[in-house]
């Protein structure tokens, strides 16, 4: 098996109960390649953001083994969780959630300082490949939907992560920056990253490499990605209007 | 960059949240004030009266027991006021006597009253003259204690030396004739020096006791001054001594009389203290509960934060960080308010004029550092306590 067919993480028997006895997944097994897109999909309530808060080491599961990069972070305090997550793991939220009071640049630099130390050149780097070299001093107040999630893919690759997760990265956008969003995931899985998408959009589902189907926690359905060529579908997706 | 990346994230959030910080900077400057004014105020009486009693040599003084007069409208009686009595001049030639003998070391004699200038009341002291320069050392005069023997008008005129809040009041300086006159007399004199002695002392115009007695119609005595030996036996033995070679006066060890101011100090302070560590308190509570809001309506952000990797230290020192920022703008505000405020107690209650104390600004920054940052603590908690998870889905 080469690097890339490699698992980078490794779920075994994953189950999270939450207090009253609410099954949010219930024995979930499944492993993930390095530089695979894998999308998760399924309804409202069917578990897909607590496997993703579970992957992504902000929460932790009731059952099972979570292995990630060779680390089991089932086992994991919280101080450990927090060091593991900054060091493996990148987020892209729905919401972008940035600081409204820091910069475009300062808001990637944030990263880097939770992580070890600021690099403005890095952080500009990071800003140019997602197109916005001309935005670094803008709040985030002062820039559209479409850029501020561009902002957010920069802050989630800045400490160079192994494992990039990202909450519905298009829920809150419109057609043209979905399709400029969904390209640079593209240019990222091209470069080998590792990426694990939740979307209620099938359009979306269909650029990974495998979409997991959950359901009442369990996982309902998976299939390889049989689409044509990717170019096509996102075309397809801005052509939805 | 570190720094600089910390100081950006501050100074962001208390801007962005002006009106808070705002609250906290004022109650934590209200507390530092006060904390300013009792320490500048007990620091500075306790050290004038320390002064005076370390530099001015006299450990007794002898007033006239005060005389009660009895006051009243034909057969109604309204209880009596204490009216000022005074020694006989002949008391001198008795402490003249002592001083021979080595029973003490040295005496003066000073007569105090109301005349007028230009109109005015004026508070006049008549004093030797030649004495004051030595029992008086921290008194700084403009112009000079007494006359220049070569002065054609010294001859003519007595001396005066005047305080400087009444000189400013007569628009006086030295060089200046100044004429005072009582209800039957008047005398002319040739002011030497404008005084400024730190106390009720600048309020009053000093001239030769005889000048005084004169203008004054009395052969009388105010009070007396005496400088003691320890060597010579303890104070308290001396003054029953003197008590009984002047038994028309009271000889009270001037221990005593700052042991009086000493009292009226404490109890200021006790009631400054209490009311500053209160208003500390209602500080601590204000920043508390602002904190509290505030981590509140940032549970996102620093669930955001907790999310980027942000361990429990980052968070404590972002929300300490904030604190320790409106501790300081409020301590250093606070200092300054405190000092005006001290001045202006000092004046009205102490009639005395009390320098600034640079002690009192660390204490005053520390005081309200340590109540900003015990009053985070419990803010602080429930930031640390906030899950990412749940805050950034919006719960």
């Amino acid at each position: 098996m080469n690097e890339r067919n490699e698992a980078l993480v490794e779920i075994r028997n994953l189950s999270r109960v939450y207090q009253g006895g609410v099954r949010a997944l219930d024995d979930v097994s499944l492993e993930v390649a390095r530089g695979e897109w894998l999308a998760i999909m399924g309804p409202s309530g069917s578990g897909k953001s607590t496997l993703l808060n579970i992957l992504g080491c902000l929460d932790q599961p009731t059952e099972g083994q979570v292995v990630i990069d060779g680390v089991d972070t089932a086992g994991l305090n919280a101080n450990a969780l927090t060091r593991f997550r900054r060091e493996v793991v990148g987020l892209v939220f729905q919401q972008f959630h940035l600081i409204p009071y820091l910069s475009a640049l300062e808001n990637v630099m944030l990263a880097q300082y939770f992580h070890s130390v600021p690099d403005e050149a890095e952080a500009r780097e990071a800003l140019e490949r997602v197109g916005l070299g001309e935005r670094l001093r803008h709040l985030p107040a002062q820039l559209s939907g479409g850029e501020q999630q561009r902002v957010c893919i920069a802050r989630a690759l800045i400490n160079g992560p192994r494992l990039l997760l990202a909450d519905e990265p298009t829920g809150n956008l419109d057609l043209l920056n979905e399709q400029i969003a969904l390209e640079l995931f593209r240019g990222l899985h091209r470069e080998g990253h590792t990426l694990i998408v939740v979307t209620h959009d099938p359009g979306v589902g269909e650029l990974a490499d495998r979409v997991l189907h959950l359901d009442h926690g369990r996982i309902a359905k998976e299939e390889m990605c049989s689409c044509g060529p990717r170019e096509e579908t996102v075309a397809a997706l801005s052509g939805r209007a | 960059m570190r720094r600089r990346m910390f100081a950006r994230v501050l100074v962001g959030s208390l801007r962005k949240r002006a009106s808070r910080t705002l609250i906290a900077v004022l109650a934590v400057l209200l507390g530092a004030s006060l904390i300013t004014a009792l320490f500048t105020l007990s620091r500075g009486v306790e050290s004038q009266a320390g002064r005076e009693l370390r530099r001015y040599g006299a450990n007794l003084v002898i007033t006239a027991p005060a005389a009660r007069v009895t006051t009243g409208i034909g057969n109604l009686e309204f209880g009596f006021v204490e009216a000022e009595a005074q020694l006989p001049d002949s008391i001198k030639g008795r402490l003249s006597s002592a001083v021979a003998q080595g029973e003490i070391e040295d005496f003066s004699a000073f007569l105090e009253g109301t005349v007028y200038a230009d109109g005015r009341a004026v508070a006049v002291t008549g004093a030797e003259f030649d004495r004051l320069s030595v029992l008086r050392p921290w008194w700084k005069v403009e112009g000079a204690w007494a006359p220049k023997e070569a002065d054609p008008q010294a001859s003519s005129q007595a001396p005066a030396l005047v305080g400087v809040a009444t000189a400013r009041i007569l628009g006086l300086s030295a060089g200046n004739s100044l004429e005072l006159r009582s209800d039957d007399r008047s005398i002319s004199l040739l002011i030497t020096g404008v005084v400024e002695a730190g106390g009720a002392d600048d309020k009053r115009v000093f001239v030769p006791l005889d000048s005084a007695q004169a203008l004054l119609s009395t052969k009388g005595i105010s009070r007396i001054e005496v400088s003691v030996l320890a060597s010579k036996g303890s104070i308290e033995g001396i003054a029953a001594r003197l008590g009984d070679l002047i038994p028309e006066g009271e000889v009270r060890v001037v221990g005593q009389v700052a042991e009086a101011e000493a009292r009226v100090l404490g109890k200021v302070k006790l009631l400054l203290g209490l009311v500053a560590g209160l208003v500390l308190i209602a500080a601590g509570l204000t920043i508390a509960s602002t904190m509290t809001a505030s981590v509140m309506e940032r549970s996102r952000e620093i669930g955001l934060m907790k999310a980027l990797g942000a361990g429990n230290r980052s968070i404590a020192g972002f929300f300490m960080g904030e604190a320790a920022t409106g501790a300081m703008l409020g301590g250093m505000g606070g200092y300054a308010m405190g000092t005006v405020l001290a001045l202006v107690i000092g004046r009205v209650a102490f009639e005395s004029t009390l320098p600034a104390s640079a002690l009192a600004l660390p204490v005053t920054l520390v005081s309200a550092l340590a109540v900003s940052l015990i009053a985070s603590l419990f803010p602080v908690r429930t930031a640390l306590r906030i899950d990412p998870a749940r805050t950034l889905k919006g719960e």
